[in-house]
């Protein structure tokens, strides 16, 4: 489905990504693990069209996203969950999933606002507070519903458990499992490997640039490398 | 010796005969005092600008400051003329001060409002007070007389504005080059990471504001005592706008930039003629837009590439 | 001697009017841009001059007010796409130099043009109207119904549009906003087609009172920036207000004090930067707008 071939990007003068190979196949969690500053949030940004790749190609269902903007990523199906959440604080809850279902009608946006509302029928209670009112929890959700509006086929996911309690942590894994039941493909991106392992069908480990591992979620779980190094025991 | 010192040796000696060889033209001659004066304004602005990353939309109204506290102190009160520069450098740090720390404190665009509104406030005081000559201005102001030397003709400033203007840009170079003016560098380019550095964002910012207010005050006083003619019309909110062009055009961070984009404002009308005049403000507007947008160093980089060419063809 | 304040008043609020249409602009810009735009002014009397060569060829006064309208929008997005777009995510103050720039542009091109010297401009309406005591121009009453309908018309953009609502997104966090897909330069032209058209509208409204000439809109932008700054410079609601208050009290002062009308925005200027460094409306809201 999501393709990634040989990529190579970075910010300005800074090249962060060294010739990355990845896919992802249609209904799997895919995670990307590895620790700070090892490009995990720019290979997003770069899928996503924030960053243009200096070399190499991201194909997405037969089609080259290189060149395009986020706009017609995201038109395209694929479609970020940014790191930090990036909740508009003063917008309210309504107004912040509209802006993410910014390229439908009104008769179409309506329906998706029914559908994100019956995913998390408390963002339905709280409709018009603004963003910014919300608990932690509930703006990872408001993220989550934004991400869920313009209809993705592709989620990608940075972090989403970042900041959060672990009661709550384990809410948000939970929501994304039952996102994959329902066919939604996603891509993971996350310091937390040991959950991220769990749910995942299959995990890539990025260190400094560069691809360090990649393989069925369920082995790497049980490496000793892995373990040592990512799992923290 | 290192190339650059035999150029600058080489342009100091230009800059010592060329009012002998321009001795029949002394309105040539004052018309180099003119941009001596102007340039030192404009160092000061790049001090701000280039190296601490702060815009003042009102150098022109410390130019005035400056200038007719100069100027009365002398023809009032009878003042020394060297305390009455300095009483002027004083006053206009302190004015620099008044502005400078409430808005600095602040984030960055309120420094710009308060430096604007500065500038339209002190012209309109100006043209109302009587000390000041009110809207007829302040004429015959005596020439510099230091140690009752009087420095009457073009010439005579010519060399005394030159003196002043090496030691200032001088002065300048070694405090960007200190251990504050890197602290400078740091808070333009990065603030929060100069923050987390532990440099006093804050107290470097008006500290540059201060020292670059004084500047602009002694640029002030000299054009006071030079001209000899004050009015507040020509110390508005425009001429701080053209200053600032000047800045960015002759090359923002770069020790020589502000002299050689003075030097450009006032020659460029000159060249293009009386009756294209007002196609300079526009084009010095397109020029500022191109320097900010293809070369940051204004026309010193344009120079210093064009330099780098010649290199690789010779 | 109540009669004449309320005159006082009423003319103020017509000349706060256009201090808080200028505002509006300067904010919406300054929301969604981060910037000062500082041709605010000068893209007006470009404007302006423009609408005296139209009316100059016989064209129906209210005819030449709506082409100049759209000459602001053609403006402003050329100048956002052109000018601004490619430097944004460089550097905030070299942004505020190109729009310096950019009013010395104007300015020259304005005096190369139609020469510099003074013009008279005729208002619109001319005569003046009696409410109870209060005389009044009827240009000031036109002004105020004005920017009272666009006012209303602005707010309704910000809050029931998409493209206002995403406006509103922009100004909080243009990243989330890009992420999201939300054609986030799109918007920001269409802010900068907004404010110099409102630029241009002001320029006509007000030149008749003045005389047409390079410089002329300079003082409105001072007075206008005071007005966003005490506005908070995040509201446009804010701006709106506080350009109101700045002209009546501006009145009144000059009416009293007549040498202090124009320095009377730099102490209003410190007072804030002072005393309220969040604006009149203050508060480090989450809202903005």
């Amino acid at each position: 489905m999501l393709k990634i071939e040989a990529l190579v990007s970075g910010y300005a003068h800074l090249e962060i990504l060294h010739s990355i190979n990845l896919k992802v196949e249609k209904g799997e969690i895919v995670s990307v693990l590895g620790s700070n500053g090892a490009g995990k949030s720019t290979l997003l940004r770069t899928i996503s069209g924030i960053l243009k790749p200096w070399k190499g190609t991201i194909t997405f269902e037969g089609k080259l996203l290189n060149d395009l903007d986020p706009i017609q990523i995201v038109k395209h199906g694929v479609v970020q969950v940014p790191e930090g959440r990036h909740i508009f604080p003063g917008l309210t809850v309504k107004e912040n999933l509209l802006l993410a279902g910014y390229k439908f009608g009104k008769i179409e946006l309506s329906e998706r606002y029914d559908s994100v509302y019956t995913m998390f029928p408390v963002l339905k209670e709280r409709e018009k507070q603004l963003g910014g009112t919300l608990s932690g929890g509930e703006q990872q959700m408001l993220a989550l519903a934004r991400g869920l509006m313009p209809k993705p086929t592709l989620l990608l996911l940075d972090e989403p458990s970042l900041g959060l309690a672990p009661k709550l942590v384990t809410l948000i894994f939970k929501t994304l499992e039952r996102f994959r039941d329902e066919g939604l493909t996603i891509l993971l991106v996350e310091q937390n490997a040991k959950r991220a392992l769990e749910i995942s069908n299959r995990a890539y480990i990025l260190a400094t640039g560069y691809l360090a591992l990649e393989g069925n979620s369920s082995d790497l779980i049980s490496d000793q490398n892995v373990k040592r190094l990512y799992l923290g025991r | 010796m290192k190339k650059s010192t035999l150029i600058s040796l080489l342009l100091l000696a230009l800059s010592l005969v060329l009012p002998i060889v321009l001795s029949e033209r002394p309105s040539l001659i004052a018309y180099l005092n003119l941009i001596m004066i102007y340039a030192l304004s404009a160092q000061g602005l790049n001090l701000l600008l280039g190296y601490a990353g702060q815009v003042s939309l009102g150098h022109a109204a410390f130019m005035a400051i400056g200038g007719y506290t100069s100027a009365i102190l002398v023809m009032q009160f009878g003042f020394n003329n060297i305390f009455s520069i300095i009483s002027a450098i004083l006053l206009t740090g302190f004015c620099g001060l008044f502005v400078g720390f409430p808005s600095l404190r602040l984030s960055g665009f309120y420094l710009a409002i308060a430096t604007m509104a500065l500038g339209t406030a002190s012209a309109d005081i100006i043209k109302r007070l009587s000390i000041t000559g009110g809207d007829q201005g302040l004429r015959n102001i005596p020439p510099l007389n230091i140690f009752s030397y009087e420095f009457v003709s073009e010439i005579q400033k010519y060399y005394l504005l030159l003196i002043i203007l090496l030691i200032v840009f001088i002065l300048v170079k070694n405090l960007v080059n200190s251990r504050s003016g890197r602290a400078l560098r740091a808070i333009r380019d990065a603030e929060l990471t100069a923050e987390t550095m532990g440099i006093n964002i804050a107290y470097y910012k008006v500290v540059a504001f201060v020292i670059s207010s004084m500047i602009a005050g002694l640029s002030g006083a000299l054009y006071a005592h030079t001209i000899s003619y004050l009015h507040p019309v020509n110390f508005g909110l425009s001429f701080s706008i053209e200053l600032l062009a000047m800045t960015i055009v002759g090359g923002l961070a770069t020790i020589w930039g502000p002299l050689l984009g003075v030097l450009f404002w006032v020659f460029l009308p000159r060249i293009i003629g009386a009756r294209m005049e007002f196609l300079a403000t526009a084009f010095f507007g397109i020029m500022v837009i191109l320097s900010i947008r293809f070369f940051p160093r204004g026309l010193s980089e344009i120079i210093f590439r064009l330099e780098r060419k010649l290199k690789l063809y010779s | 001697m109540f009669d004449i304040y309320l005159t006082l008043i009423a003319r103020g609020l017509s000349t706060g009017a256009i201090y808080g249409l200028t505002a509006m602009g300067i904010v919406l810009i300054f929301q969604t841009n981060n910037i000062l735009n500082w041709a605010q002014g000068n893209a007006g009397m470009f404007i302006t001059y423009l609408a005296f060569f139209l009316l100059a060829l016989q064209l129906p006064y209210p005819l030449v007010i709506l082409l100049a309208i759209i000459a602001g929008a053609i403006m402003g997005g050329l100048v956002e796409k052109y000018l601004i777009r490619p430097v944004r995510e460089k550097s905030r103050i070299g942004l505020l130099m190109i729009t310096l720039g950019l009013a010395m542009v104007f300015e020259g091109l304005a005096a190369f043009i139609f020469r510099p010297f003074p013009r008279n401009f005729e208002p619109l309406l001319k005569g003046s109207i009696a409410i109870g005591p209060i005389t009044l121009g009827q240009q000031d009453v036109l002004v105020i119904v004005l920017s009272t309908l666009i006012f209303a018309s602005l707010f309704l953009i910000l809050y029931r549009t998409k493209i206002g609502i995403g406006a509103r997104g922009i100004a909080e966090d243009w990243y989330g906003a890009r992420v999201l897909g939300v054609p986030v330069f799109t918007i920001s032209l269409i802010i900068w087609s907004i404010s110099f058209a409102l630029s241009g509208l002001v320029g006509i409204l007000i030149v008749p009172r003045f005389a047409l000439e390079p410089h002329f809109m300079l003082p409105i932008q001072v007075k206008a920036f005071s007005a966003a700054v005490l506005g908070g410079m995040n509201s446009v609601l804010g701006a709106a207000v506080a350009g109101l208050l700045l002209g009546v009290m501006e009145n009144i002062i000059a009416f009293h004090f007549p040498y202090l009308q124009e320095s009377f925005s730099l102490v209003l200027v410190v007072i804030v930067l002072l005393f309220l460094p969040t604006g009149l409306f203050g508060k480090k809201t989450q809202r903005r707008f």
